[in-house]
């Protein structure tokens, strides 16, 4: 198989029938030469194809190498299937070209992606570009440049944090100037430890990322909280369903276990708060995220929010009377007790549930 | 200073280029209004589409299929968009549908439309993974085999669709530059194949393991078939070529023992016109006889046969031949050939050493058949013949290369000339 290519096609005993054919003429055309028969070969390749489809393969590989009766060899059009694999590895290239330069500028690289398109541009259509397509070239520069100019102008960033990052200010001037930035992991900003002063209003700014994020208040003081929040969670729901993961991100902005912006909504934006506390210390949460969900609520010192990011529990319904059907009195007896007990055990858990979950203001 | 002159068909491609170059300069710029922005990138995009959208009109009009592939992108994007967009929506209640008839299987999810339900999923296997898996393993095992169809000479080297767009010259180039782009799909399948495999056997060692050596062997395959098949086309073509060139060599020994030899001896014997119609007329039977398909022999028999060539040209060239034969054998298309290629020894030695005694040997055995033509001439050297005059190399050599036994020919200045023929006895019928 060396040697240039042959200019001129050779004289070829093996061609596609175009009579007699069922598929792509190939047993038809090539029985004749084998001394098989058009049915035996037909048999050859069935049987072929039970070993892993490789009598499929070879068929496939047959029909596209070797030429039909009637086929023009001189003729310089290339073959629309060929040309139609030429199109989807054009196409796979570009789509990998443009995802790549869209996560490099929602990284913050989307200087390096305009230097990179840039030079590419000028080499091509320099004198070492003479011959590359112009139009290879064009499509190039605009999987390059529009979609890493689509991400610059919508707020899709994030940062390269990953694992789970925790944040606890030592000050108040630390609280106010930082930018609490989480990517692909999770966070924390644990302010249990911080000393508020009564009168004071503190505003913090918090970029949740693709998951979760708690703001971890005192369970010690009453903290009024006013929470703006502007999840995009298209962004989130994208990634895990490329990424082939099941279930949608957690999208929730939980304040004092009450539910806001529900994972329902395509772009959940909006305000809450609790009732202002005259006396106490108001935290203003400046919340954006591209589909992590937020808790904000005091935590014990015992409680590690992480691991535990609903506490103190969930407020349930109450396991309802069993069905006592078909049972024997004394099973049915014996069942009941049972169940009055779990029952009891779940109304005091629910009491303390329901006492907590409104945090030190409601206490 | 030089300035680069940009071609013709370069010049669009710098505009749009420059113009989305720009769009993203804007865009990166923080806090500006996002129409500046867009409005170049908007720019660059129509003078891109203006460029070249009567070249792709032209070639989707040629080539349908192509319309395949914007379609499954499409396809594609919006099933990805639509699940993301659909994710976790309650559908219960839209459009007055009432739970579980449009997804009969969401049954017990309260009529909620959830995201992890969004049919996008074989198995584990994320759906638009496995068919762009499956888009790039085609798109690869065509590219490859028609790598393998320019290499051995099935299909010109054609433009890609780059340079069907643009008007580009076509490259040459080996088969191992052709094949790049089919290598490259081939390999970013495997690729996409073996991580989803991951996925589903989650690492497990010898699931993985197992899963990675089935993907390698399919990848293999898949590349070996058309590079296979290609071979085994070679190979065809070759033979026929070989069969080629041995017609070609049989009709020009023929031609040259019969109409060539007649027109020699015309032109010797141009003052003698009963001569020259005679031999005319001989030849013109002999060779309608020949046109007509049959042989030029009637002997039934190898020696018969024998005789009656050496008759023949003792007649035509006035000499007298001395002949010994050991054995017979029935004749057969071998063993004619084997005649014809005596009798042209036998003009020549004639021919060649006028007046000088000529033997023919003849030994018909089990192991073959052999003959040898002597005469006492001059003799020659058999290098120092122009390679134009073809009677020994093609009516004499050739001939009996192609009926499958050797011809040698012994000659030394003075010392007379021997022309063995023999034929092994695999080619006698017995």
């Amino acid at each position: 198989m060396s040697g240039g290519a042959k200019q001129e096609r050779g004289r070829l005993r093996a061609s596609r029938a175009r009579d007699g054919r069922i598929l792509g003429g190939v047993c038809a055309g090539l029985s004749d030469i084998w001394g098989l028969g058009t049915n035996g070969l037909r048999l050859a390749f069935v049987v072929a194809s039970l070993f892993g489809g490789v009598g499929v393969v070879l068929y496939v590989a047959c029909w596209l190498v070797i030429p039909a009766a009637d086929e023009d060899p001189s003729a310089d059009a290339m073959r629309s299937v060929a040309l139609a694999a030429w199109a989807v590895g054009a196409l796979a290239a570009l789509v990998l070209v443009a995802a790549g330069s869209a996560a490099a500028t929602a990284i913050g690289l989307g200087w390096v992606v305009f230097v990179l398109a840039a030079i590419g541009l000028l080499v091509a259509l320099g004198p070492l570009g003479r011959r590359v397509p112009p139009v290879a070239t064009l499509l190039t520069v605009a999987a390059l440049t529009l979609p890493a100019a689509a991400v610059a102008l919508s707020p899709m960033r994030i940062s390269l944090q990953s694992g789970e990052s925790v944040s606890r200010p030592a000050t108040v001037a630390e609280l106010q100037n930082t930018v609490y930035r989480a990517g692909f992991g999770t966070q924390l900003v644990d302010l249990r430890k911080l000393q508020l002063s009564a009168s004071g209003n503190y505003t913090i700014h918090v970029d949740g990322g693709l998951r979760r994020t708690i703001v971890a208040l005192p369970e010690d003081q009453c903290v009024s909280v006013r929470l703006y929040y502007n999840v995009h969670t298209f962004v989130g729901q994208l990634a895990t369903l490329l990424s082939g993961h099941g279930a949608a991100p957690f999208s929730d902005v939980v304040l004092f276990g009450r539910v806001y912006g529900a994972s329902m909504r395509a772009h959940p934006h909006g305000s809450a708060g609790t009732a202002p506390a005259v006396g106490n210390p108001t935290l203003t949460i400046d919340f954006s995220s591209l589909g992590g969900g937020l808790f904000v609520r005091d935590y014990p010192e015992s409680v590690d929010p992480n691991s535990e990011p609903n506490w103190p529990g969930f407020v349930d319904q109450l396991e309802p009377r069993p069905n006592l059907n078909g049972e024997s009195a004394k099973a049915a007896k014996q069942m009941v007790r049972d169940y009055q007990k779990r029952l009891r055990a779940q109304k005091a858990s629910l009491a303390i549930v329901k006492h907590l979950m409104g945090g030190p203001c409601a206490l | 200073m030089r300035i680069v002159r940009l071609e013709p068909r370069q010049q669009w491609t710098a505009i749009a280029g420059v113009a989305m170059l720009v769009a993203l300069a804007i865009a990166l710029i923080p806090h500006r209004p996002a129409v500046f922005a867009i409005l170049p990138a908007a720019f660059g995009v129509a003078c891109g589409a203006a460029r070249y959208a009567r070249a792709s009109a032209r070639l989707l009009k040629r080539h349908r299929i192509l319309l395949l592939v914007p379609v499954l992108t499409a396809l594609l994007v919006a099933w990805c968009v639509a699940g993301a967009i659909t994710a976790s929506r309650p559908w219960s209640g839209y459009y007055g549908i009432p739970n579980g008839t449009l997804f009969p299987y969401l049954y017990g999810l309260g009529g909620r439309f959830a995201f992890s339900d969004w049919p996008w999923r074989v198995g584990r296997l994320p759906l638009p993974a496995l068919v762009i898996a499956l888009l790039c393993t085609f798109g690869g095992f065509i590219l490859v085999a028609d790598a393998v169809r320019v290499q051995i000479g099935l299909a010109h080297p054609s433009k890609s669709g780059w340079r069907s767009l643009s008007a580009t010259p076509t490259r040459g180039g080996r088969i191992a530059i052709r094949a790049i782009p089919g290598l490259t799909l081939i390999g970013l399948a495997t690729f996409l194949a073996i991580s989803l495999a991951n996925k589903y056997t989650e690492f497990h060692p010898i699931e993985s393991l197992v899963s990675i050596l089935a993907i390698s062997v399919c990848a293999a395959v898949l590349l070996a078939s058309p590079i296979l098949i290609g071979m085994y086309l070679q190979l065809d073509i070759d033979k026929e070529e070989r069969a080629r060139e041995q017609e070609r060599r049989r009709l020009a020994a023929h031609l040259h023992d019969s109409v060539l030899q007649t027109l020699a001896l015309i032109q010797r014997q141009a003052s003698d016109p009963a001569a020259v119609s005679k031999l005319a007329r001989r030849q013109e039977i002999a060779l309608r006889a020949w046109m007509a398909g049959d042989s030029a022999l009637s002997s039934a028999t190898i020696v018969g046969a024998v005789k009656d060539m050496v008759l023949e040209v003792e007649d035509e060239q006035g000499i007298t031949v001395e002949l010994t034969i050991v054995g017979d054998a029935p004749i057969n298309a071998q063993n004619v050939e084997l005649v014809s290629a005596a009798r042209e020894a036998l003009r020549n030695a004639a021919r060649h050493a006028p007046g000088a005694p000529v033997n023919i040997f003849l030994d018909v055995g089990a192991s073959g058949v052999e003959l040898f033509v002597r005469d006492g001439g001059p003799g020659f050297e058999f290098e120092t013949i122009p390679a134009e005059r073809r009677g020994l190399r093609d009516a004499v050599i050739g001939r009996m290369l192609v009926a499958g036994g050797s011809a040698t020919v012994d000659s030394n200045i003075g010392e007379g000339t021997e022309v063995a023929l023999k034929l092994p006895s695999s080619g006698l019928a017995v």
